[in-house]
């Protein structure tokens, strides 16, 4: 198979084409090929964090550029971005074993405080920086349009943590607000007429109290 | 990783396009299924689905939907659920979950009403005679009115005195307070949560209570000008209620504290024993507490199953019962049974000093309880 025109050619892709083979022993990199045509890199231990790219690699089917669709170069580079900094410390039993359920059973009583998902309990909350560089990596996305887009690419490629660290970004955003505040911060416009949202404000009053 | 940038550059003018078109609104571009998974991280406090149904009604939709039927499967007894959500209205869904978290309050569960029968008591409040006889009795009736009108600013209670007065009514006689004021003001007070007055001041659901700082006024009024005029009452009231009740917490219906499920035990420790075969459902002991001026009520709510066939709306329909208007917080039902007058309820309670029932009950049209315990009083 002859390198793309585009393809800056590293050693490692030269050996890889040299052995010839399907590459699963040889540390390639998988192309992903963005909605326009661009591709975008990722290291084949990274990609092992999408579900849907490690059996694409286990089945042998991820030479060539993957076309990824629905994705924008720049989501696709934030998706990249992301896998290559968990990547060294993903373990995939640990993340299959968190709650996915979105409706987990919750013992009777709740408190306020818990999650719908229960993080792995580590003895130091953040051993290699994770968390803070989630933090930030979510902080630093501009707009709502580019979190729900990464949500978007990030469910299309089965990466779940990422899925999850989105969803619980956009979670954050809507609690202890009131309604006219989440539709600002989710940039929601108001479908309701306004009979029907009166109705509805009197109904849920009660949430209104403090 | 130039050459990458560089593409990007020039493809990424293209993709700008279609965001702005996005942008419109880009909750409409994400799947129900990670609409789903947003919402399931903000179950643990039911008022973020609350508002979150205000807020849009694709949330709502959804809530109704898929959101509430796992919760309610979860936390409350099989028999009392619907029918799961493509067939069963959602609308049920709904009530159940706000029965499970969402207290009534004192207002809908009838704490504010004041005993119907003033157990024989001749409580006669009526416009004071003055002896001092100023102009025409109508004129100082009216007098004392605006006075009393004048006084309070809060609002409601100007609503309750059915707008006779004049709002406005600086009277000469603003110097001049007597009994009667206190009097008037504290039926006033009384009346606007008494059932027959029905709008805004009773369905005010955030309700602070109204004229909180016009009532100070009159207390110090009072004692300022207790015998000034000289007036000789005709009524006779029965010790309580000099000064009207203050209610320290929220009055409306709120997020209950305590446990948010229903019980079968807890209904049948509330019903009489010939009412076994009932099943009322119940919130745990003890319900949502609001802790007041003068005691704790501990608050609580339930449903029953099957109401309309049920013993309890036997017995209601046999012996005629008429209904309280007090307001259910769960459905839309304007009026109640009260189901303690009723002898619904197991064992005699009693009341306390005031006049106040130790357990009060009210159960509406379709089933719904909401009703509010006492500390039983230590000595009777």
């Amino acid at each position: 198979m002859a390198p793309p025109a585009t393809d800056a050619a590293t050693t490692k892709q030269e050996q890889q084409h040299a052995a010839g083979g399907e590459g699963v022993e040889v540390g390639g990199d998988l192309r992903l090929v963005a909605e326009c045509g661009t591709v975008v890199r990722l290291s084949r231990s990274a990609a092992r964090m999408s579900t849907t790219l490690f059996d694409m690699i286990e089945a042998g089917c991820a030479e060539g550029g993957i076309p990824i669709k629905g994705a924008d170069v720049g989501t696709l580079r934030l998706v990249a971005a992301y896998c290559e900094k968990h990547a060294p410390h993903y373990d995939p039993v640990a993340s299959a074993a968190r709650l996915r359920d979105p409706f987990p059973p919750f013992p009777i009583e709740f408190t306020p405080a818990s999650y719908a998902v229960k993080p792995v309990t580590q003895l130091d909350p953040d051993p290699h920086g994770l968390e803070a560089w989630d933090r930030k990596f979510i902080s630093d996305l501009p707009d709502n349009s580019a979190l729900f887009n990464l949500i978007i690419v990030a469910n299309l490629m089965a990466i779940e943590d990422l899925v999850d660290l989105g969803c619980t970004a956009v979670a954050d955003k809507m609690r202890g607000k009131t309604p006219d505040e989440i539709r600002v911060a989710l940039d929601i416009e108001n479908d309701y007429t306004p009979e029907q949202e009166a109705e509805v404000r009197r109904e849920n009053a009660w949430a209104f109290e403090d | 990783m130039d050459r990458q940038q560089a593409e990007e550059g020039g493809s990424g003018r293209a993709r700008v396009k279609t965001t702005l078109a996005e942008a419109a609104s880009p909750l409409s571009a994400l799947a129900d299924d990670v609409l789903l998974q947003i919402l399931g991280r903000l179950e643990a406090d039911p008022r973020d689905w609350a508002r979150a149904s205000c807020a849009s009604p694709r949330l709502a939709a959804l809530l109704r939907t898929a959101c509430l039927p796992p919760r309610l499967s979860r936390t409350l007894p099989t028999e009392l659920l619907p029918a799961p959500p493509p067939d069963g209205a959602p609308a049920a869904w709904a009530a159940l979950h706000k029965l499970s978290v969402c207290c009534p309050g004192l207002l809908r569960a009838g704490v504010l009403l004041e005993p119907t029968d003033d157990f024989g008591l001749e409580l006669d409040i009526g416009p004071d005679i003055p002896i001092c006889a100023g102009p025409t009795d109508a004129a100082s009736v009216e007098g004392f009115e605006a006075t009393a009108t004048s006084r309070d600013r809060g609002g409601d209670v100007v609503v309750a005195a059915a707008g006779s007065a004049p709002g406005a009514g600086e009277s000469a006689n603003a110097a001049s307070w007597s009994l009667y004021d206190d009097l008037y003001l504290d039926a006033a007070y009384d009346c606007s949560s008494e059932p027959q007055i029905p709008p805004a001041a009773a369905a005010a659901e955030p309700a602070p209570p109204p004229p909180v700082a016009a009532i100070r006024d009159v207390d110090e009024a009072t004692t300022t000008h207790a015998a000034s005029c000289g007036v000789a009452r005709r009524g006779v009231v029965a010790g309580s209620r000099r000064h009207p009740r203050r209610w320290l917490g929220t009055v409306g219906a709120h997020l209950a504290s305590g446990s948010w499920t229903l019980s079968r035990e807890q209904g049948n420790k509330l019903l009489a024993s010939r009412f076994r075969g009932d099943r009322l459902y119940l919130c745990d002991w003890p319900g949502c507490v609001h802790a007041e001026e003068r005691r704790k009520y501990m608050v609580f709510r339930g449903v029953f199953h099957n109401f309309a066939r049920s013993q309890v709306r036997r017995a209601l329909r046999d012996t005629r019962r008429p209904t309280v208007a007090v307001e259910c917080a769960f459905c839309g039902c304007k009026e109640a049974w009260d189901l303690y007058s009723a002898f619904c309820l197991r064992g005699f309670y009693g009341y306390h000093d005031d006049g106040e029932p130790v357990v009060r009950a009210y159960v509406c049209e379709n089933g719904h309880v909401a009703g509010a315990w006492t500390e039983r009083p230590l000595y009777s």
